[in-house]
């Protein structure tokens, strides 16, 4: 299974993305932002940080790069799935390929720990927990997405309506999500629970 | 081509939560300043485009506010002001 | 500029000094480049096994691999303008680590403030969270300390480490013919002058000393560091400076003055913010994100491409050659040439303190019911969790952080390259150094050991960050000479290379002076997760007390509880054994070896009650126990005993009492049995808390205040 993990400029969490793939049994490589072309990949991953800069919004200017055209196009065919991690999920937001948008946390603050979560999948519920690291997580949407979201804060750390960590879109090929899978793979003291996603997104993966 | 000055504001819609607005009501209160301050934040921008003439320039100065300087999810933008530069 | 100095100058270069040369002189001469006051004491420190303690940064060795780690102070720019200051200070130790081209991939801070500033603590928080998360390297540990004394200046030090294979290594030495290139930023304005502000007292008037603040950029920053670790992999990039303090200026003739060539530069080649800037501007202009590098020739154009992919603007700005000047050329005319042995020499003062300052030996003796002594210690700001701090700083970006902060005395960082761990950790103990700079130096150093010890680690070498006031005052250069001298005495006495450091003089307002305050930041290795070990005590674990035994006659002076209980700074501290500390931390990585050893924290704030209580709210667990050997003890008998600090005390738990029992007393371990974790109680000495109770107030002392 073969996933593309994109580099902006200022992304900063595809290290360990890479390296945690790869324990998950993913052939994991980089793809810059000025790629043009996603369809070698099974799963295209774009990962946590902050491109560039963060500046106007989190997430807003990677959306004018080549390699989301890129992206949309391979979202548009169904070629696999596409998966955003923190800085992912919001850039898939502002480029509208997720439903919703990410704004400042209710704190204000950035918060960095491990939070509760409820994960769904196939119509099962269980409770892990992931570790979040950000500062704009907030997620807000005026329509219901309570059908699409497949992770969700038991105890909300930002505000987040309907308690959204974790969101599909409408034909479950593209999944965002606050909480850092990868770093929860390695060591007990952020969980293994990291994994699971992983585990899904191979399955949703393999579904087609 | 002509030259125009722009001034734009962008601000989140009503029904979203201003975290800096609340802070700033709170602590005017607490201040004995003022009660009901009502602030509402954004980002303040200015810039210059260049365009045949204003109405080429608005269409230009729209799509720049709605598609990179605000996310309609969440945010509205208001032009401040157009300014034909000589 | 000094009278003197300025005598000396000229009585150097045999003639007068140009205005050029006197802003050269005025950044290159002053305390924060030259170290005029601290270069003959730092040379006390022992170097053994040192990798690099004379480049931007020293190291140490793991396997192939260099760990190299500095500490810088921001505390002036950040008395002014916090968010900002704590944000450069950041940038600026990570070119320092950057320089060599290492990877950096930790970041520590050890933060001093009064208590009563929320707007410094809140900015600089805020900073270090903006930058430090953004540009991608985890904040992992460090240190929050409260006193009045900071009320003037806070103490902001920063910590970086990195790590790269020691054979990519890249020096800060030029070679002739040489072409010089400066990479990032344009160079503006912003921080000119910035050397010469951070050798000085603080004035009233704050506002106008904004202009000597960089403003800093991390998303610049992450792309600077990529660019940087790309053009230095390249053979012909023959050495590397990072602008700092005094800019240009101070990299450029470092870099020739070690590698012994002359170096002219073109200054109207700069790629520049703002147009007409001086020729002193240019060359003292401290904008951020900012590098030079010396390259061969016919590399030039690869630089120039790998500049272009990370979209940076790049200029060629001079050159090297046979010879020992700094030469500054502006539209082919030659401005200045300064023999470079004056420029990068400069005159270092013997302090010879005439005096040490007499101390009052008084005692503290008050009274103070036990049960309201643990509630108020346990909500002091000082003692309280940190957590407020570091859960808005990114302390897994990377993913190599393998424990969390507070879990244990160091953090814990896995060098995925080299299959093992390294343990970093940053400490200081201000009010014992105000009673005695020689022994509070050498009880911080132990601080830090013990620290890594507790946590698995082997210390390898450590860094330090020396803040102090004025050096013109007699005391303040008494308490730093003795501070050098006890750093370097216990750094000799355990082997461990100081492998770089920092000083910051002038610590001080018209009102206030800081304590001498050492920072240390110290780096071990493990060898492996199993043998990482945390500050986590399990149910129906024991707990022990090994090392030094508190007795009623024990010196327990700058104990945080008489702060807290009696707001009484006094008494005497004492100093420690040597066999001792080795006996216990050979004890310590046997018992985990065997497996007897569960949890363990070294005793320190708080001495082995408070020591106790934060390995019990960290693990959620009760304890039930003795911690004092009798009945009839007075109250402040019993504060002294369960909150005193002093030397060579750890604390940790294990499943097996009586094989560990047999162990320490087979091996002649001083120890105590102190009980058992259970429940949902603290109970010692027919004293009684809910745990819950008291962790709450633990936790959220802080957040109480600031939320």
């Amino acid at each position: 299974m073969k996933a593309a993990i994109i580099v902006f400029l200022g992304t900063n969490c595809e290290v360990e993305t890479k390296r945690a793939l790869e324990f998950c049994g993913f052939e994991a490589e980089y793809v810059n932002f000025d790629a043009n072309n996603l369809d070698n990949y099974d799963a295209v991953f774009l990962s946590g940080g902050f491109s560039y800069g963060d500046y106007v919004r989190s997430g807003r200017l990677a959306k004018f790069t080549p390699v989301i055209s890129a992206l949309r196009k391979y979202i548009d065919k169904k070629r696999g799935v596409t998966v955003g991690i923190c800085n992912g999920f919001q850039i898939l937001c502002e480029a509208h390929i997720l439903k919703g948008a990410l704004v400042e946390n209710d704190c204000s603050r950035f918060v960095c720990k491990n939070v509760p979560l409820e994960l769904s999948f196939n119509g099962e519920k269980r409770n892990i927990s992931l570790p979040v690291a950000h500062k704009e997580g907030k997620y807000i949407c005026f329509e219901d997405v309570n059908d699409y979201k497949f992770l969700k804060y038991i105890d909300n750390p930002n505000g987040s309506m309907y308690d959204v960590a974790g969101l599909y879109d409408n034909n479950k090929r593209v999944m965002g999500l606050m909480p850092h899978p990868e770093r929860a793979v390695f060591t007990k003291n952020f969980g293994y629970d990291g994994k699971e996603i992983f585990k899904i997104i191979r399955e949703e993966v393999k579904r087609g | 081509m002509e030259r125009f000055f722009v001034k734009a504001i962008v601000t989140f819609k009503n029904e979203v939560k201003d975290n800096c607005a609340s802070a700033l009501n709170k602590m005017l209160k607490t201040l004995e300043i003022e009660d009901s301050a009502s602030f509402s934040t954004g980002r303040f921008y200015t810039f210059f485009v260049s365009a045949a003439d204003l109405s080429n320039a608005s269409e230009k100065i729209n799509y720049i506010c709605k598609e990179i300087l605000s996310n309609p999810v969440v945010e509205k933008y208001e032009i401040l002001s157009i300014e034909a530069l000589k | 500029m000094d009278k003197f100095i300025e005598k000396e100058i000229e009585k150097r270069l045999k003639r007068k000094m140009s205005e050029l040369e006197r802003h050269i002189f005025s950044a290159m001469w002053s305390e924060h480049c030259g170290y005029l006051h601290s270069k003959n004491e730092l040379k006390k420190f022992n170097k053994n096994n040192a990798l690099f303690p004379y480049e931007n940064s020293g190291g140490v060795k793991i396997g192939d691999w260099g760990i190299f780690f500095k500490t810088e102070s921001h505390n002036h720019p950040c008395a002014i303008e916090p968010y900002q200051g704590a944000a450069t200070g950041i940038g600026g130790i990570i070119r320092d680590i950057l320089a060599l081209n290492a990877r950096p991939v930790a970041l520590l801070n050890s933060l001093k403030f009064s208590f009563s500033q929320r707007h410094l603590i809140e900015g600089v928080t805020r900073g270090i969270s903006d930058y430090g998360n953004s540009c991608g390297i985890a904040d992992v540990g460090g240190e929050v300390i409260f006193d009045d004394s900071y009320y003037g200046v806070p103490l902001v030090n920063v910590m970086a480490l990195g790590i790269a294979p020691v054979k990519k290594v890249k020096l800060s030495a030029a070679k002739e013919n040489c072409v010089i290139v400066l990479l990032g930023s344009s160079t503006g304005l912003d921080g000119v002058g910035g050397a010469a502000f951070a050798s000085k007292e603080l004035g009233e008037n704050r506002s106008e000393e904004k202009i000597h603040v960089q403003i800093g950029d991390p998303f610049v920053k992450k792309k600077l560091i990529e660019a940087t670790l790309e053009i230095l992999d390249l053979d012909d990039v023959v050495a590397c400076q990072d602008c700092g303090a005094a800019g240009l200026l101070s990299s450029t003739s470092e870099m020739a003055y070690k590698g012994k060539c002359s170096i002219e530069l073109e200054l109207d080649k700069l790629h520049l913010a703002k147009k007409n800037m001086s020729a002193a501007q240019i060359l003292l202009s401290e904008t951020q994100e900012r590098m030079v590098f010396a390259v061969k020739k016919e590399s030039v154009k690869k630089v120039f491409e790998i500049a272009d992919k990370y979209e940076f603007e790049v200029s060629q700005i001079g050159k090297t050659y046979l010879g020992d000047d700094y030469i500054v050329k502006k539209d082919g005319k030659i401005l200045s040439k300064t023999p470079l042995g004056v420029i990068c020499n400069p005159y270092v003062y013997n302090l010879y303190p005439k005096k040490f300052k007499e101390r009052p030996k008084k005692e503290c003796c008050g009274e103070f019911d036990v049960i309201k002594a643990v509630n108020k210690i346990v909500s002091n700001p000082e003692f309280a969790s940190k957590r407020w701090f570091y859960e808005q700083w990114d302390y897994a970006v990377g993913g190599r952080t393998f424990v969390p902060p507070e879990k244990s005395g160091a953090a814990a960082l896995k060098l995925f390259e080299n299959d093992c761990f390294i343990g970093v950790c940053m400490d200081s103990k201000p009010r014992f150094c105000a009673l005695n700079p020689y022994i509070g130096a050498k009880s911080t150093f132990l601080e830090s050991y013990r620290n890594l010890i507790s946590s698995g680690f082997e210390p390898l070498g450590l860094t330090n960050c020396l803040n102090f006031a004025n050096p013109k005052d007699e005391d303040v250069r008494a308490d730093f000479v003795q501070a050098v001298q006890g750093l370097a005495d216990v750094s000799k006495e355990y082997n461990l290379p100081v492998v770089s450091g920092n000083v910051s003089f002038y610590n001080e307002t018209s009102t206030t002076k800081i304590f001498p305050t050492v920072t240390i930041g110290m780096v071990g290795y493990c060898k492996s997760e199993e043998e990482l070990i945390q500050a986590v005590f399990n149910k129906d674990e024991h707990v022990f007390l090994i090392g030094e035994k508190i007795q009623l006659n024990s010196n327990v002076g700058a104990s945080l509880y008489q702060k807290v209980l009696f707001d009484f700074i006094g008494g005497e501290i004492s100093s420690t054994d040597y066999s001792l500390e080795i006996k216990l931390k050979n004890a310590i990585f046997e018992m985990r070896k065997k497996t007897l050893l569960s949890g363990a924290i070294d005793v320190s704030k708080g001495g082995v009650l408070g020591t106790l209580l934060c390995a019990l709210f960290n693990s959620d667990i009760g304890f039930c126990g003795n911690l004092l050997d009798g009945k009839g003890y007075s109250n402040s008998q019993k504060l002294k005993l369960l909150f005193g600090e002093i030397e060579g005390r750890y604390l940790f738990s294990t499943k097996c009492r009586l094989s560990t029992q047999e162990y320490l007393t087979k091996n002649n371990i001083p120890f105590v049995y102190l009980g058992i974790c259970v429940g949902d109680k603290i109970e010692f000495d027919g004293y009684e808390f809910c745990l819950k109770e008291l962790k709450n107030k633990y936790f959220n002392a802080i957040s109480n205040r600031f939320d």
